[in-house]
């Protein structure tokens, strides 16, 4: 009986390969337009709904989708007019308080060195832990500003390719999905359609979820490091928003760039513990409130499993590997339960005949 | 599927017209009472999100236990509905099936196998859920008909039910 149980959940893996290889191998040749590709995939989810509201309404789908990208277009006109000079005036502004804020990070760690040294005794002068930490701080300090002059550069590509590849995604999506499901076999074509739709609604309630949990959080972040006075309020809020699309690790990165900031002003412990005070309240109001009502079994997966494909994605494939580790691994999940699922009932009928 | 059903190539699918069809199944879902409320125009862009399918004689559509999820319309060919290898019905060009799976995900309680070669109109729950909320007025007129296609064989069971209690 236990082999009977055996034999479909190794074929299920075997078949799962099958499937998932292919789309591996057609990832990594797409992967120069993988991004402009993804972000239109997350567009296309937030989108969808506004244009059948439209349709609803009697309005033409092409020209329902003509009007919902001609306003996302206006509103990032709109956004890169009036919020990029004050989000670079910003950016040149950290880009200045930077060797302020490794002088204060240093100052730091020498207190924190000498109060360990005197209370107990412990040496951290010759290559201690503190000195590595303040390096790897001011090598993650250039990463962050080179990468970004990086992504910019791309930004210009992408904000051609992203409206295109969505309004075709918005157009034309059903009619590729339903040309796809037809190269099923008969015998597959409604399991494969249920584990398809099973997949995409879970998905489509994650991406929904995980885009609104980070836009409530950089809200109250960057109202919260207004309140408290630290510079560049926006731009931490925004960044801690975006942390936030990394679940499990992102509140403790998110903690990372507003603590350099109320560094380079001075090592004031207020300021600091403010800066905590206000990504926690963003955090407790994220996991009573938000979490339980918009996320709720969207991912389903064991904390503990998530911790570590999140901590293996970000090895393997950077910051965007921790973002979609989740919703990767719950997809795959579904599809490999749904074909184990069919193969344990095909060999429940060949044993029972 | 019975061991003389022999299975279509998947690029048989691939590089089959995706139009010849359309115009028929058009037609033919306006006879059915579930769709005769849809105007033409509305049904040629829902036609476009349907599946078209083709089953080799002996092949199965789905068998009775499989989880369903959704009904189909016989564009051409035999369907024959059977359960424990005993015909319940034949269904012909026009004719429809599987339509409870419509409204939830109950197990299919017949198997639905091509009496010839035939080809099918697939239309499913998901598609049925996203076309309601876009066409909310004529969403409701649909689930109107299809209930009263349901309440119909209801009522029929039931008749043949009491006859076979009474004889």
């Amino acid at each position: 009986m236990i082999l009977s149980y055996e034999k479909p959940a190794i074929k299920a893996g075997l078949i799962f390969l099958a499937l998932a290889l292919p789309i591996i191998f057609v990832g990594w040749l797409m992967q120069t337009v993988m991004l402009p590709i993804v972000i239109a995939s997350v567009l296309y989810v937030l989108l969808e709904p506004v244009v059948n509201w439209l349709q609803r309404n009697g309005m033409h789908k092409v020209a329902a989708i003509g009007i919902v990208l001609l306003t996302l277009v206006a509103a990032i006109t709109f956004f890169i007019a009036y919020m990029v000079p004050a989000l670079s005036e910003q950016f040149a502004e950290f880009r200045n308080r930077l060797p302020q804020m490794l002088e204060n990070f240093s100052q730091l760690s020498n207190q924190i060195e000498s109060w360990l040294n005197v209370n107990f005794g412990i040496n951290t002068e010759s290559g201690g832990l503190l000195p590595m930490a303040a390096d790897a701080v001011r090598q993650w300090s250039g990463k962050l500003i080179s990468g970004t002059s990086g992504v910019l550069a791309d930004a210009a590509l992408w904000l051609m390719l992203i409206p295109i590849i969505t309004f075709f995604f918005l157009r034309d999506f059903r009619s590729l999905r339903n040309q796809l499901m037809s190269l099923t076999s008969n015998s597959m074509f409604e399991k494969t359609l249920t584990i398809y739709h099973k997949v995409s609604s879970q998905l489509e309630m994650y991406v929904r979820g995980v885009m609104l949990q980070s836009l409530i959080m950089a809200i109250i972040t960057s109202a919260g490091f207004a309140i408290i006075g630290l510079p560049m309020a926006i731009i931490m809020g925004v960044l801690a928003g975006i942390f936030n699309l990394i679940p499990y690790v992102g509140p403790i990165l998110a903690l990372i760039a507003p603590l350099l900031v109320a560094l380079s002003i001075s090592i004031d412990p207020g300021m600091l513990l403010s800066v905590v005070a206000v990504i926690a309240i963003a955090q407790l109001n994220d996991n009573v409130i938000v979490v339980p009502t918009i996320l709720a079994r969207a991912a389903n997966l064991h904390p503990l499993i998530a911790l570590l494909a999140i901590i293996v994605a970000g090895n393997l494939f950077g910051l965007m590997g921790m973002v979609f580790a989740l919703p990767v691994l719950a997809s795959a999940r579904i599809i490999y339960t749904g074909v184990l699922h069919e193969l344990r009932a095909i060999h429940w009928h060949a044993m029972q005949s | 599927m019975s061991e003389n059903a022999t299975s279509i190539p998947f690029w048989d699918n691939l590089f089959r017209s995706r139009h010849d069809w359309k115009y028929e199944a058009v037609r033919l879902l306006a006879d059915t009472p579930i769709f005769s409320v849809v105007p033409k125009r509305v049904l040629r862009s829902l036609v476009d999100g349907m599946y078209h399918r083709h089953y080799q004689n002996g092949e199965a559509v789905f068998n009775a236990g499989d989880p369903g999820l959704g009904m189909y319309l016989v564009l051409s060919g035999t369907v024959a509905i059977q359960l424990n290898k005993r015909k319940l019905a034949e269904l012909k060009k026009g004719d429809f099936f599987g339509e409870v799976a419509l409204f939830g995900e109950e197990l299919r309680t017949a198997d639905a196998i091509a009496d010839e070669q035939c080809e099918l109109l697939g239309f499913f729950r998901p598609d049925l859920q996203e076309w309601v909320e876009r066409n909310p007025k004529l969403g409701v007129k649909v689930l109107l008909q299809l209930g009263k296609v349901l309440a119909e064989r209801l009522r029929s069971t039931n008749q043949r039910l009491i006859a076979t209690q009474e004889s």
